[in-house]
Parts: structure tokens; sequence; C-alpha cells
């Protein structure tokens, strides 16, 4: 158990400290990334404390209640990363439009 | 003489049909100045299209979609000072003859666009499934923009470019209701004329497919909400 429980800590501290230090992230995003391991670190060592939060939020169990969390930490990033998307593809398409431009032939 | 006319052909794999397409057009509208818009063909048409002679090409290095290869058109047509551009697809799915009547009907009403209708006009072998669609299609487009047309998503029309309001940032195939919510967003003044639009082998294997209806919807929906 304590394996798994080191595992656990250290996959989520490199995730989480790879986002916190690159610069894809503004401050605030690092300080999130930075509780957020802390947080997560906290119910890896002592899961039962989370049954606790989860019973103060009205909610069966604590692994219920980080499901639900993270369901919707990743719905909510896979919708960032979308209109992050959008935007790129709308700086390629100026940008292979105006080469395409230049390079127009009369035939 | 040459006409105020471009007209925006884009073209995505189309080796079988680019010759005679251009041919042709260039044989039934020889004062228009045609745009070819290779949209990054990975068959020979590129090969096809350089051979050809009295077009502009335009090839884009990566495959945007429809509708960015008829933006780029749109905006090169502008930079020759045209002011018309006719949208027209390379597939012969549309008749290049029936451009004659676009053209007088944009200068005839003085509009900022004409749209090419297939109900209007004739459908040759439309399957019932893509007859349902369009029409379903139709209705969506009047229940989203008020706008009601005979035939909303036909590729065939004719645009006042001189008006610089009109810009298509749909990449993909949910341009064609990007146009109408143009008209309807800048209140662009608007006719539908009829036109015929031919189904074969070649134009179903090559057209929309109905199952693509999904992502159009999909696409519509994220512009909605992100816009």
């Amino acid at each position: 158990m304590i394996i798994v429980k080191i595992i656990l800590i250290v996959l989520i501290a490199l995730s989480l400290l790879l986002l916190a230090y690159s610069n894809k992230l503004k401050n605030i995003g690092k300080l999130v990334s930075i509780f957020l391991f802390i947080i997560g670190s906290f119910f890896i060592i002592f899961p039962n404390l989370s049954d606790s939060v989860a019973s103060f939020f009205g909610i069966g169990r604590g692994v219920d209640l980080i499901l639900y969390i993270s369901t919707t930490v990743l719905l909510l990033l896979v919708a960032i990363l979308y209109s992050r998307e959008r935007i790129v593809n709308n700086q390629i398409t100026i940008l292979v439009r105006n080469k395409t431009i230049q390079n127009a032939k009369k035939l | 003489m040459s006409s105020d006319i471009a007209i925006v052909v884009p073209i995505y794999n189309e080796e079988h049909i680019v010759k005679e397409f251009f041919t042709n057009l260039k044989k039934t509208r020889p004062n228009d100045t045609i745009i070819a818009v290779d949209d990054a063909s990975t068959d020979a048409s590129s090969k096809i299209l350089n051979d050809l002679s009295g077009i502009y090409l335009l090839t884009h290095e990566l495959n945007l979609g429809q509708g960015a290869a008829l933006q780029t058109g749109i905006v090169f047509a502008r930079t020759l000072n045209l002011k018309y551009a006719v949208t027209i697809d390379s597939d012969g799915q549309h008749n290049p003859n029936e451009i004659e009547l676009f053209e007088k009907t944009i200068k005839k009403y003085n509009c900022d666009i004409v749209l090419g209708s297939r109900f209007l006009g004739n459908t040759i072998n439309m399957s019932k499934t893509k007859r349902i669609l369009l029409k379903l299609s139709i209705f969506f487009t009047m229940l989203t923009t008020g706008i009601k047309l005979t035939d909303s998503h036909n590729g065939f029309r004719i645009i006042d470019i001189s008006n610089q309001n009109f810009n298509i940032t749909q990449n993909r195939m949910s341009h064609a209701s990007e146009i109408i919510e143009m008209i309807q967003k800048y209140n662009l003044t608007y006719k539908e004329v009829p036109c015929t639009v031919v189904y074969n082998d070649y134009t179903v294997q090559k057209g929309q497919k109905v199952s693509n209806i999904i992502n159009i919807l999909l696409e519509i929906f994220f512009n909605r909400i992100s816009s």
C-alpha cells in the first residue's frame, strides 16, 4: 500500500510541477497546480479523511467526491484546450492564406 | 473584355474531373476571372491544374477545408478589384451555364448575395435521405436565423465582395450556415435563383456524406457558443 501511495504522489507531483513550471500557465495557474498537489497528496496519504470531507458535502464516499471533481476538472480542461486549438487553427489559416495569396500564379 | 466577376473554385482531390471542369468553365465564361484554390490535394489535381492556362491558381500548403478555400479565393479576388465572386463546386454538381442567371439577378436587383436553389430548379438523382436532410436543414436555418430559404446548403452562389463584411471564418463545411448567419447579422440583401444539382456516383462520393450532418451541427454549435 505504501508503495502505491509513493508512486501516486510522485506521479501527481511530476505532472503538476511540470504544469506549474511550464510557461503555459500564468501565476494563478501555477498556484492552483501547487495547491492541487498538496490536496492530492494529502488525500493519498490519509484516504479516510476524504470520506469525512465527502460526507460534509453530502456525498457517500471520498472516492466519489474525488471522481466528481476529477471529471469536472478534466472536462473543463478539454474545453479550454478546444478553444485554444480553435485560436491556433485560426492563426494557421491566416498564415497559410497570406502565403497562398503571395504565391498566386497566373497560368 | 474582362468582367467584374471572379469564379472561385475550391479543389480537393478532383484529379478525374478537374481538367474537363475548367476547360468547360473557361469556354462558358471566357470573360470572367477564374480562381482555382487547391486545398492541398494529395492526388494529381495539383499537377493537372498547373498544366491549365488562363486561370489563377492558388495552392494551400495545408488542407484547411472548403470554407477556408473559398475565403482565400474571395480575398484574392478583392486584390484584383473584382466586385463579384461566384462560388461553384468543382465536382460537376453545378452547371456553369447557369452563372449567367446569377449574374443577371445580382445586377438587376443590386443585392449582396444570390443563392442557388435546387428546390426551385432541378435535382437529378437526389436520394430520398438527402432530400429529407436538406429540408430539415432549411427548417433549422429558418429557426436559427429567421431567414426563409428554399435551399440553405447549396454551394452555388454569387456574392458582392465589395462588401467587406463578407468573410467566411468557418474553415470546414459549416461555412454554408455561416453565410446565412451573415445575411442575418449584416442585413444583407439576397435573392434565390433556381439551379440544377446533379447527383451521380462521383458527386455523391465527393460531396457531403449524409452522416456528416452531426459534424456540421457540432461546428455550428461550438461557433455559436464561442463567438
